[in-house]
């Protein structure tokens, strides 16, 4: 459940959210797939590239792993917040139903030409594995 | 097989309904009414619905993974950044040139546009084995 609605004002560069838990289904990642339809093809090819066999499918996507819900976890915010920048590494697939752990902390507030822009780093870690799976830098525009 | 310097792949993202737009949003934490709610979005800065930039983030790494052919446990890193929005309506090509390649790295610069040219993202995807 998402916490109180936050301002700009009341991010400070440094803080770090609690740690919250969560898990992936099976079926939420199919269904989370199947909203992303796409072909690819080589430019010298009219074939298109092999979809992922069966493995591949079945470890959850990586935008999923590293989605806005561990934000919702922790905090609320405004409609309006505009999605600027985004990096992702990751570095161990992640299977459904196991056990992650997510970090949200914030790297930089900064105001530039009459944005507002918060910078947020979501770590997730493999709970039983103890390794990370993945980070996202998050750069937000948020409205007030 | 590892592609070389220069291969270039594109891929095409159809129309987005906006029950797709909504289950995205579901799962993915990103379902304001900018993506949701036509009516409010209609009112808003953004003069209609807005189709949420990591949803059109997300098959880069799946066009990564087919891409640099390095199989199951390749690892990504990639920097996006969102240029402009698209529309549900907006059928999207992704262009991506291998701009380095060795056997443990391939590097990929992209872009994501709309059939008239407006890029809405540009950036980079590096495919590691893991």
């Amino acid at each position: 459940m998402a916490g109180r609605v936050l301002a700009f004002e009341d991010f400070t560069p440094g803080h770090t959210f609690p740690t919250t838990h969560y898990r992936i289904s099976a079926d939420d990642n199919r269904a989370f797939r199947q909203t992303i339809p796409f072909e690819a093809f080589r430019d010298d090819s009219e074939r298109p590239l092999p979809a992922p066999v069966e493995a591949q499918a079945a470890a959850i996507h990586p935008t999923l792993v590293g989605s806005f819900q561990p934000q919702h976890a922790v905090f609320g915010w405004p409609a309006g917040v505009i999605h600027a920048r985004e990096k992702v590494q990751t570095f161990l697939p992640v299977v459904p139903d196991e056990m992650l752990a997510s970090t949200v902390s914030v790297l930089d507030c900064s105001e530039r030409k009459g944005r507002k822009f918060v910078v947020l780093k979501i770590q997730i870690d493999k709970v039983d594995a103890g390794q990370t799976a993945l980070i996202v830098e998050r750069t937000l525009v948020w409205p007030y | 097989m590892i592609p070389n310097e220069g291969t270039v792949f594109f891929a095409t993202i159809p129309p987005i309904t906006q029950e797709q737009i909504n289950r995205f949003g579901d799962l993915h934490g990103t379902d304001g009414p900018s993506h949701t709610d036509p009516e409010y979005a209609k009112n808003s800065m953004f003069g209609g619905v807005i189709v949420q930039g990591a949803l059109v983030m997300a098959p880069i790494f799946d066009i990564g993974r087919r891409a640099s052919g390095m199989g199951e446990n390749t690892n990504f890193s990639v920097e996006t950044k969102f240029v402009s929005f698209s529309r549900p309506e907006e059928a999207l090509t992704v262009r991506a040139e291998v701009v380095a390649s060795s056997p443990d790295r391939v590097e990929l610069s992209y872009t994501c546009a709309t059939s008239e040219g407006r890029a809405v993202q540009v950036g980079t995807l590096v495919c590691e084995p893991g």
